[in-house]
């Protein structure tokens, strides 16, 4: 849904003059003949694609067709990186009806394809007589038909553009008087000297094209590179006049000395100061489906600028205790739902306790959430996919930052290596372990350490190929001491990580497909936990090895058809060293509840039956071919998707081993979709579709899981419309039911596998996203769902609330920008309390010496409601080559006492409830160069 | 569950175990009816085997309990200590009574087998479940204790550690046992440092069950007390000690205060003993 409006280009060929749009300067226009003029300088592109990069002018491009809401090609289309040029200008034949002295402006809508060729020309606005308003814009459009322009290119490849052109029709100025100099020449006779220079954006130092620099009686425009030139000005001194419509404005004197070059750098306050801004619409890949753009959501307040925090405040997310960074997804169980980086998937989004994110935001170009439907070319998942795109790294110059919050520290380098070759790389060391002690008790100490890392190479081969090579990385270190006096010496220990190495390939292809390849090696440790309660130690070692390949070919068949399919393989050998006993997984498919804590040691202490270790190895391979088809009906207000996902999956466990085993489960995933427009403004969306998730390697465990368990299905339907109320403000809604089958549950019986298939879900619920773009300085957001998610344990038990229920999510968030560089946001959530099983007695241990609860009804209970409202401050001080900005963001900003938890005394009699963090500021600055 | 979804919770209930609700008396006090431990005497018995099974009761106000004992043989589920329907009143058909009164006496099925009570804990153990129901002063209290079943070919069979005493270490490091005759008088404010006694080769070993070398068994103390709060609830080590501060929750002048330790091994062992202190001003 994001679309970009920036100042395209100036033209200063055939004669016409050029004016600028906003005439502040300049020769009065005289009276004489009509022409028309083109002021390339009021060229104003408006397209449909998704969000353009954080800090550069990167307008968005619809890789697929100019419709609106073709959903064409089921990638996300990537930011364009250049706009379309226009070649080829077509003087329209001015009316008689208009009169000499008339002028007019036709605003056009032009849809430009990836050859350059004119498709569609529309007329959006007249501003001019009204007698002559139809032959007027007749007379523009069939000009503007022949237009021709060098395409816009994203990714390296050509994409269709839809750009907003204002053609001018103005009085032609009287020819000047003979013997007059042309306006960039010297007076004849007199001293001269060149003089050339780059104007940039103060700040990020970008270069400004369309900037009108006047010197004297001569003009030149800034090109797409910022530059400017002047062959001859007079000797002397002289003010430069800088105009643009993005650009403050501005004069610069000089002074020209004969026969010396003069080169000048000039940076301009840019009106518009984050230039990535969204509008309009980008093509629908998923059915439903939320993309948020980097630069618009680090402003939203709680997430202390961490953008993939964003996510959690999408419709569909339900909230984990303690905002710990779990997303558990349309009521699936948080593992249901895989995250993609660049297309590959890694273990986590967020470091431990959902702090922060494991990839740094200003890497980020744009996150995708689809909360569950998706396509074919993904699987292995239940609930929903986070797909996070990375963006290339610029290559107008070196550029970074360098930011220090409560939290941690982090910064990031960029730039341009040779012509064809450009990197980008960050860090982020986190050292919240110092700074949480003030907000935590002295009975207990959390010390989470957490650093990550990205660096990328971008190549660009040739016109048609690009290179990527991504290497990122996550570690997460906590230590836990609880000193509590019903315990002995107790402390916990966890180390976890995860490393990728990823190679990408993309090809543009004739005819406007594309073939990418991906291929990833990495290394994970996804839990590596030590417990020690007195003398019995509960330990889990994990490693996985990974590598993974993903061959993809997006062919435009006919106007009609397009096909996309591929091949995704991921293979892992996943080992791990295990001591303790069979814990039921909690907030698993059943689960304990997660809302009530007492004593219970429970199975740290060994005396829990069935105590164990297990030294497992499991090599997984799952590979899936895919194909989506997509047909677009009835001039494109149909499309209809039928796809296909084959998902094989081969397990085979403790190789070499009298208990070594082989699965392979080989199950088809139909899908279909369809998008149906209903006016322009409103469209009807459906899809159905089968999913499978095989089991975790860890669930394979002869001793602590079951070698036979198969594969997770789920069927999943949702129905829904779009409204666009407006070019900036859009309204998304959406149902869905999710039947869930073979969910992995603890055995019921004693005889029973430690794990079984027994267990069954179902999730339901409706959902609406009210947004506005960005539009007036205002942004934001009303998301909101209502939804039910039970599970059912085991064949002939009854339906219970899953320990994720959550009836209510509402969240509200705006943004605003006011002047001289503040901008201010609100956010406020307001989720249904977790549901959780209530104690209903105890009975005295013994052996143990502790009590145990008695639990009523499986999740019977529920919390209290969780409301809070966040605020945040940002203020930017721009500067020439730099730019520094300071932030406040307080969550919870009324301290309300949200219970999380339910704290029990020793013997289960008395309860209270664990607030969660009270008022927390995260007081942040950062430099921007 | 994915691995790191099973970190979040083990952190979030291990931190959350350390956190309980203010203003709450400490676990330690007996300020009313309960159980503090069940013996069994020996603790572990082979099929067919007798055992004479005690519960300490105390905080009854003087009234007498009245316990009725039942056994379980529903095995536990693997991370089950015992099986939930061993105390579920709803499942009365899975306990078989087996007497009634503070102490009885009562045998280990001839027929059981170890599979059939379930996966053994980390010292190699499985159990009879034996549940006691005690009525005293309006309220009704359901303890459990796991008597270990003494199987063929068990080597070092578990025996109950034997408290000899209760000791009083004053500020020099002398350790006096406290006189069950002759309680000792003790002021508010004070801090007494006390000292299980316990006897010899009451730390025994045993083969762990997945091979290795023989384990020591760790014994732990848990200290109650009628009045004031003790620095650890529980302590470790033939030797355990802690401090008793009597700075708050004080009985009025003249009264007694009671006393409780009790130890216990990783395999059920179980030993307790009881002094009086007489609190003076």
């Amino acid at each position: 849904m994001w679309s970009t409006r920036s100042e395209l280009f100036t033209d200063s060929r055939r004669g016409h003059t050029q004016r600028p749009v906003f005439p502040v300067l300049g020769p009065p226009l005289t009276r004489g003949g009509i022409r028309l003029f083109l002021s390339a300088a009021t060229a104003l592109v408006c397209v449909w694609s998704t969000p353009g990069s954080a800090a550069g002018a990167e307008p968005d491009v619809d890789a697929g067709t100019a419709g609106p809401d073709a959903g064409a090609a089921p990638e996300a289309p990537p930011p364009l990186s250049k706009p379309p040029r226009l070649l080829r200008f077509v003087e329209a034949t001015t009316p008689a009806s208009l009169g000499e002295a008339g002028r007019a402006d036709v605003v056009l809508s032009i849809d430009v394809d990836a050859q350059g060729k004119v498709t569609d020309v529309a007329v959006v606005k007249f501003d001019g007589p009204e007698a002559s308003q139809a032959a007027v814009a007749q007379a523009a459009v069939a000009a503007a038909r022949q237009f021709t322009f060098e395409p816009g290119e994203a990714a390296g490849k050509p994409v269709p553009v839809r750009i907003t052109y204002v053609y001018h029709f103005a009085p032609k100025p009287p020819p000047a008087p003979a013997g007059a100099a042309a306006p960039s020449a010297a007076p004849q006779g007199g001293p001269t000297a060149p003089l050339d220079g780059v104007v940039l954006r103060k700040g990020d130092r970008v270069p400004i094209a369309g900037v009108t620099v006047v010197a004297g009686a001569a003009r030149a425009v800034t090109g797409d590179d910022g530059r400017f030139s002047f062959d001859a000005l007079p000797a002397g001194a002289l003010s430069l006049q800088l105009r643009s419509p993005t650009t403050s404005p501005a004069d610069t004197p000089v002074t020209i000395t004969p026969g010396k070059r003069l080169s000048l750098t000039i940076h301009l306050e840019s009106q518009e100061r984050y230039t990535s801004v969204v509008r309009g619409r980008r093509a629908q890949v998923e059915t439903v489906e939320q993309t948020l753009q980097a630069e618009e959501i680090k402003y939203i307040p709680g997430t202390q600028g961490d953008t993939l925090k964003a996510v959690q405040n999408l419709p569909g997310v339900a909230r984990a205790p303690y905002g710990i960074g779990l997303l558990p997804v349309w009521g699936s169980s948080p593992a249901d739902s895989r995250v993609y980086i660049d297309g590959v998937a890694v273990p986590t989004l967020y470091h431990f306790g959902g702090l922060r994110s494991t990839v740094n935001s200003e890497m980020v170009d744009a996150l995708t959430f689809v909360p569950g439907g998706y396509k074919a070319d993904h699987g292995l998942g239940l609930g929903g996919l986070i797909d996070v795109q990375t963006r290339r790294p610029r290559t107008d110059g070196f550029h970074g930052y360098a930011q220090f919050d409560l939290l941690d520290g982090s910064a990031m380098l960029e730039g341009p290596l040779t012509k064809n070759l450009s990197f980008a790389a960050a860090l982020r060391r986190s050292w919240v372990d110092q700074t949480l002690p003030y907000f935590t008790s002295s009975s207990l100490q959390l010390s989470p350490i957490y650093w990550d890392y990205q660096a990328r190479l971008t190549y660009r081969a040739t016109t048609r190929d690009t290179v990527d090579l991504l290497l990122l990385g996550s570690d997460d270190r906590l230590n836990v001491i609880a000193q509590s006096s019903g315990m002995s010496d107790t402390t916990a220990a966890s180390h976890v990580y995860f490393h990728r190495g990823i190679l990408g390939w993309t090809r543009r292809l004739e005819g406007g497909g594309a073939f990418t390849w991906t291929s990833s090696v990495g290394y994970d440790v996804p839990l590596d936990l030590g417990i020690r309660f007195g003398g019995t130690a509960t330990s889990i070692d994990a490693r996985t090895l990974s590598l993974t390949t993903r061959a993809v070919v997006d062919l435009p068949v006919r106007p009609w058809l397009r096909l996309f399919g591929g091949v995704d393989y991921e293979g892992s050998r996943f080992t791990q060293q295990r001591a303790g006993v069979a814990r039921p997984p909690v907030g698993g498919a059943t689960g304990a509840s997660v809302g009530g804590f007492g004593e219970q040691t429970g199975s740290f202490d060994g005396m829990s039956s069935g105590y164990a270790t297990d030294d497992l190895t499991v090599y997984a391979n799952q590979a899936a071919p895919f194909v989506v088809a997509t047909f677009s009906l009835f001039g494109q207000r149909l499309t209809v998707t039928p796809q296909m996902r084959l998902q094989i999956s081969a397990f085979s466990g403790y190789p070499g081993e009298p208990e070594s085993f082989t699965n392979t489960h080989v199950t088809p995933d139909p899908r279909f979709s369809l998008r149906y427009k209903l006016t322009e403004r409103v469209a009807l969306k459906g899809a159905v579709g089968l999913y499978t998730q095989p089991p975790a390697a860890e669930a394979l465990s002869r001793v602590f899981g079951n070698p036979a368990l198969e594969p997770q299905r789920a069927t999943q339907t949702l129905a829904g419309f779009d409204v666009d109320i407006t070019t900036t403000l859009r309204l998304e809604t959406a149902a869905f039911w999710k039947d869930m089958r073979n969910l992995v549950v603890p055995g019921a019986a004693v005889e029973d596998p430690v794990l079984v298939n027994d267990g069954r879900g179902r999730a339901y619920g409706v959902e609406l996203l009210l947004r506005q773009q960005l539009w007036r300085n205002v942004f934001g957001w009303v998301a909101y769902t209502l939804s039910r998610s039970e599970r059912k344990d085991h064949p002939g038990e009854a339906w219970h609330r899953y320990v994720f229920d959550q009836t209510n999510i509402l969240t509200l968030l705006a943004s605003y920008r006011l002047p001289r560089g503040f901008q201010v946001g609100a956010r406020f959530r307001y989720v249904t309390g977790n549901p959780y099983t209530p104690v209903t007695g105890a009975y005295f241990d013994s052996n143990a010496d502790r009590y145990v609860p008695i639990s009523g009804a499986a999740f019977s209970a529920r919390l209290p409601a969780f409301n809070q409202l966040d605020l945040r401050v940002d203020k930017i001080w721009t500067f020439d080559r730099w730019r520094f900005s300071a932030y406040l963001d307080l969550q919870n900003t009324t301290r309300a006492t949200n219970p999380e938890a339910l704290s029990y005394n020793f013997d289960f009699t008395v309860s209270q409830p664990l607030a969660g963090l009270p008022l927390l500021p995260i007081v942040g600055v950062r430099g921007d160069f | 569950m994915t691995a790191r979804s099973t970190l979040m919770v083990f952190v979030l209930a291990f931190a959350s175990s350390g956190c309980e609700p203010d203003d709450e008396a400490p676990r330690t006090l007996i300020d009313g009816p309960r159980v503090l431990a069940i013996k069994a005497e020996p603790p572990s018995v082979p099929p067919g085997g007798s055992t004479t099974v005690t519960a300490l009761i105390v905080g009854t106000g003087g009234e007498t309990p009245s316990v009725s004992w039942a056994r379980c043989r529903l095995a536990p589920r693997p991370g089950e200590a015992i099986n939930p329907d061993c105390v579920d009143t709803a499942q009365a058909a899975t306990l078989e009574p087996i007497g009634d009164g503070t102490t009885i006496t009562t045998t280990m099925p001839g027929d059981v087998t170890a599979s059939a009570l379930g996966q053994p804990d980390a010292t190699g153990g499985v159990y009879l479940t034996l549940v006691a129901r005690v009525t005293v002063a309006g309220e009704t209290l359901v303890a459990t204790y796991r008597l270990r079943l003494q199987s063929p070919g068990d080597v070092n069979v578990n025996g109950n550690p034997v408290l000899t005493g209760l000791l009083l270490v004053d500020a020099v490091g002398v350790a006096t046992p406290i006189d069950a005759a002759a309680p000792p008088t003790v002021q508010a404010g004070d801090r007494l440092t006390l000292q299980v006694a316990v006897a010899d080769a009451s730390v025994e070993t045993y083969p762990p069950p997945l091979g290795g070398a023989p384990v020591a068994e760790v014994l732990r103390t848990s200290w109650f007390s009628t009045a004031g709060m003790f620095t650890d609830e529980r302590s470790e080590g033939p030797a355990a000690t802690t401090v008793l501060e009597l700075n708050t929750l004080l009985p009025s002048a003249g009264s007694a205060i009671d006393l409780f330790a009790v130890i216990r091994d990783d395999r059920g062992g179980t030993d307790y003993v009881h002094r009086t202190l007489t609190f003076g001003q």
